[in-house]
């Protein structure tokens, strides 16, 4: 397991959020990283994923100011 | 990684300017015996790598501390005055790129008594383009260290995948040590990767809260009730952090006392095996001395009984045939001669008693005819032969000619006897064969017993240090005083946790009267991202300690598969490795048997170092892509003393379907030289039947012998040099 949408689903699949923003095991079956989501959350979690795993070798700070930047949050 | 060729000049034992390894991938075997250079090889690599060889007790000596005796004490005593240089070279691939390391220590020699050694090793680094070796600027050791960590192999895995056998594995993986298995897991695998989350997770969350702060504090209709529930907010966040890093501080400590009972308990354990051990080490070398006298005595008597029975049994139908012939012929003659005897006698005088009286008289000594004695000799005696003429054959000659009559008549009895018996003989003999070859199993399955009792009393004692009853003592004190301490730290925690509760109330209260108070006035989208932030970082968490249970599962399915492996063949299996969680941060790692059992206390050294072995090959092969088995080669000198020779073939398999290459130095697969004086040779038959196996499963297989010149005696530095052999 290491793929972006492993962990996607990693950080998904937790019964407390899913209560909580409304999703199922199911949905998480249809995740794809190339598709925009309907649930907002799973589309933030999505976008973490990706800047964390695109810029390897990076320090948090950086990785902060990335996905900040892709959620629009100045 | 994987390294192609390594190349020593003058470097420890390695004499010369021309030693040169070529490895391949797969299986790389290094035979040596004892001091013929195989963990001065291991040291190369490490050298090269960290400018430190491994000491006997695990740690590192750099060049500083070694100095001149890097250099071969030959080359030392045999150059002239002048520059002496020790180096080691490396050719290595990563990713498609071919590298050459080069590390070099040099002294200078004004004469024989007066060296003057340089303080510190010099490395180079060459990449290789289309056609030649170019040098990569690097100015320093620091600069060296880090383009390795950054390009060739991270430092922090080298104690993993590099690791000396008879100084312990420990370092490579400490299974004794459940916090120790935890880290080694974590450093191993990708699980470290969520760690990159948790960072990231905890330094977004402080920067939305930091937004949001600042919208509260920026809005122009603050109300005092506003100000004054913000702050209290920030006073229960700060209280939040202060008793959640107390809790942190408390729960370290009882991680450390359970660490430490942990310890002391095993070594309890461990001494009541030691205990044990040394009962039934006594009982096995009793059975043992008893076994051997036995087999000794029979051996004496096997020779004997051999010698008299083979003769008996060979030798009795021959000579009972030759001799009752003789014997018959014996007889008939006597007969006969008595007959001519008889018939043959000539009269005797008249009016004397009849000659057969006479016979009589004389045969019995004894006169009939005046009732008295006639002892031979006496005058009587002679009376009586008076009577017979004077030609008269006399008994004696017939006696005196068939002297050995009741001898032969003896002999001939015998001979039946012994021919009638002589299939019993033979039964006998093969009994006593059967007794000999049992009595010798016996002793070497009892003497295979005492050694694997005393190596376990070695392991236990070496690695524990608890063979005196005062430290035992001092370790039961200590328990009771962490026993102590755990009660006490577990009521403070109990009490730590309950204040969190009633802050986190707070908190909860505090935080809705605040939303109800800003109401719009926040920007939804930090208000959203402030939750979701916090959210993301329970979701990390959440996701790591579920990810890290599913690798431990996975890790210890691996590890069995393993485990099993190197045990099945050779009848030494013995149960599954089982990862128990011990407190927060900690695995241990144990063996059950099929009763639910644990046996880890009662496990020998060969199958502890297996259940070792097998957990490291497990943790560096997870994840297929990201593996450390196939990015690095694994280096292990002697790792398998432990192993009888079954074993020692399946770890090898094992190793060589885990590793994309590997190089593994040892003393087995080879036997005396008969025809060099203390020398050794390769057993190919075993070679051979490695490499059959090899083919089979598509590894190579590639055996190097390290060996002596004749004549030079390997204690001797001044004359020692290594020769590098290629086993074809």
């Amino acid at each position: 397991m290491f793929g972006q949408i492993d962990l996607v689903i990693g950080l998904l699949d937790n019964p407390e959020l899913m209560e909580k923003y409304n999703y199922e095991k199911k949905d998480l079956e249809q995740i794809s990283m190339n598709r925009k989501e309907d649930n907002e959350f799973i589309s933030f979690i999505k976008t973490v994923v990706k800047v964390v795993e695109e810029n390897p070798d990076t320090s948090e700070r950086i990785h902060v100011k990335k996905i900040f930047s892709e959620i629009n949050v100045k | 990684m994987v390294v192609s060729k390594v190349l020593l000049k003058n470097f420890l034992c390695f004499y010369g300017e021309n030693n040169i390894i070529e490895f391949r991938k797969g299986l790389n075997l290094i035979l040596g015996g004892n001091g013929y250079g195989k963990t001065k090889l291991y040291d190369a690599f490490f050298w090269v790598f960290t400018d430190g060889i491994t000491n006997q007790q695990g740690n590192f000596d750099f060049t500083k501390i070694i100095r001149d005796r890097l250099i071969s004490q030959k080359a030392l005593e045999e150059s002239g005055q002048g520059k002496i240089t020790c180096e080691v070279s490396i050719d290595l691939t990563k990713i498609n790129l071919e590298y050459r390391i080069v590390r070099q220590y040099s002294i200078t020699k004004n004469n024989e008594s007066n060296i003057i050694p340089e303080h510190e090793s010099f490395v180079k680094i060459f990449k290789k383009t289309e056609t030649e070796f170019l040098p990569i600027d690097i100015p320093d050791e620091d600069s060296f260290k880090s383009y390795i960590q950054n390009n060739i192999i991270p430092f922090d895995k080298l104690d993993h995948i590099w690791f000396q056998g008879e100084r312990g594995i420990t370092k490579a993986v400490d299974t004794s040590n459940s916090k120790s298995l935890y880290k080694t897991i974590k450093n191993l695998s990708y699980i470290e990767h969520w760690e990159d989350y948790s960072r990231t997770a905890e330094e977004a969350f402080k920067r939305i809260n930091r937004i949001y702060e600042k919208e509260i504090r920026g809005q122009k209709n603050k109300s005092k009730e506003k100000n004054l529930t913000l702050n209290r907010i920030k006073e229960l966040e700060e209280e939040r952090l202060n008793k959640k890093e107390q809790i942190g501080i408390i729960n370290d400590e009882i991680e450390l006392i359970n660490v430490a009972k942990e310890r002391i308990n095993k070594n309890l354990k461990s001494h009541t095996r030691i205990n044990e051990i040394k009962a039934k080490k006594d009982k096995i070398y009793e059975e043992y001395s008893k076994a051997k006298q036995e087999l000794n005595i029979s051996i004496n008597e096997s020779d004997r009984q051999l010698f008299n029975e083979f003769w008996l049994i060979h030798g009795t139908e021959y000579l009972t045939n030759k001799f009752s012939g003789l014997h018959k012929n014996y007889t008939y003659q006597k007969q006969d001669d008595l007959r001519a005897f008889n018939q043959d006698l000539p009269p005797i005088p008249f009016g004397n008693p009849k000659e057969m009286h006479i016979k009589k008289m004389l045969e019995d000594e004894y006169c009939h005819i005046c009732n008295r004695p006639a002892a031979k000799g006496s005058e009587h005696y002679k009376n009586l032969e008076r009577l017979l003429p004077k030609n008269y054959p006399r008994v004696e000659d017939l006696k005196e000619t068939y002297l050995h009559e009741e001898v032969f008549e003896n002999l001939a009895k015998n001979l039946i006897r012994i021919d009638t018996n002589k299939e019993s003989f033979q039964d006998d003999l093969e009994k006593a064969q059967l007794r000999y070859y049992q009595l010798e199993e016996r002793v070497k399955a009892l003497n295979e017993q005492l050694k694997s009792v005393v190596e376990e009393e070695d392991y236990l004692l070496k690695n524990l240090g608890i063979n005196s009853s005062e430290v035992i003592a001092v370790e039961i004190a200590k328990y009771d005083q962490y026993f102590k301490d755990s009660n006490q730290n577990a009521k403070k925690q109990a009490i730590l946790e309950q204040d969190l509760e009633i802050i986190d109330a707070e908190y909860a209260k505090e935080s809705e009267k605040l939303d109800k108070l800003l109401g719009d006035t926040i920007d939804p989208q930090t208000k959203k991202y402030k939750e979701y932030f916090d959210d993301l970082r329970s979701a990390v968490k959440y996701g790591k300690d579920k990810e890290y249970k599913r690798l431990v599962r996975m890790l210890e399915e691996q590890a069995n598969r393993h485990y099993q492996n190197i045990n099945k063949l050779s009848g030494a299996y013995e149960g599954t490795i089982r990862f128990e969680k011990v407190g927060e941060e900690g695995y241990s790692s144990k063996i059950y048997n099929s009763n639910n059992e644990d046996r880890t206390s009662n496990m020998n050294t060969s199958q502890v170092l297996s259940m070792q072995l097998s957990i490291l090959m497990a943790i560096l092969s997870t994840n297929e892509d990201r593996g450390l088995a196939k990015a690095y080669p694994l280096i292990a000198d002697a790792p398998n003393s432990a192993f009888d020779y079954k074993k020692r073939a399946a770890l090898l398999k094992e190793i060589a379907i885990t590793f994309d290459q590997s190089i593994m130095m040892m003393f087995e697969y080879l036997v005396d030289d008969p025809s060099r004086l203390n020398r050794y040779r390769v057993d190919m038959e075993a070679i051979a039947e490695l490499k059959r196996v090899f083919n089979s499963l598509g590894v190579g297989l590639n055996v190097i012998h390290l060996d002596i010149p004749d004549g030079v005696n390997v204690k001797n530095l001044g004359e020692l040099s290594i020769q590098i052999k290629t086993v074809n």
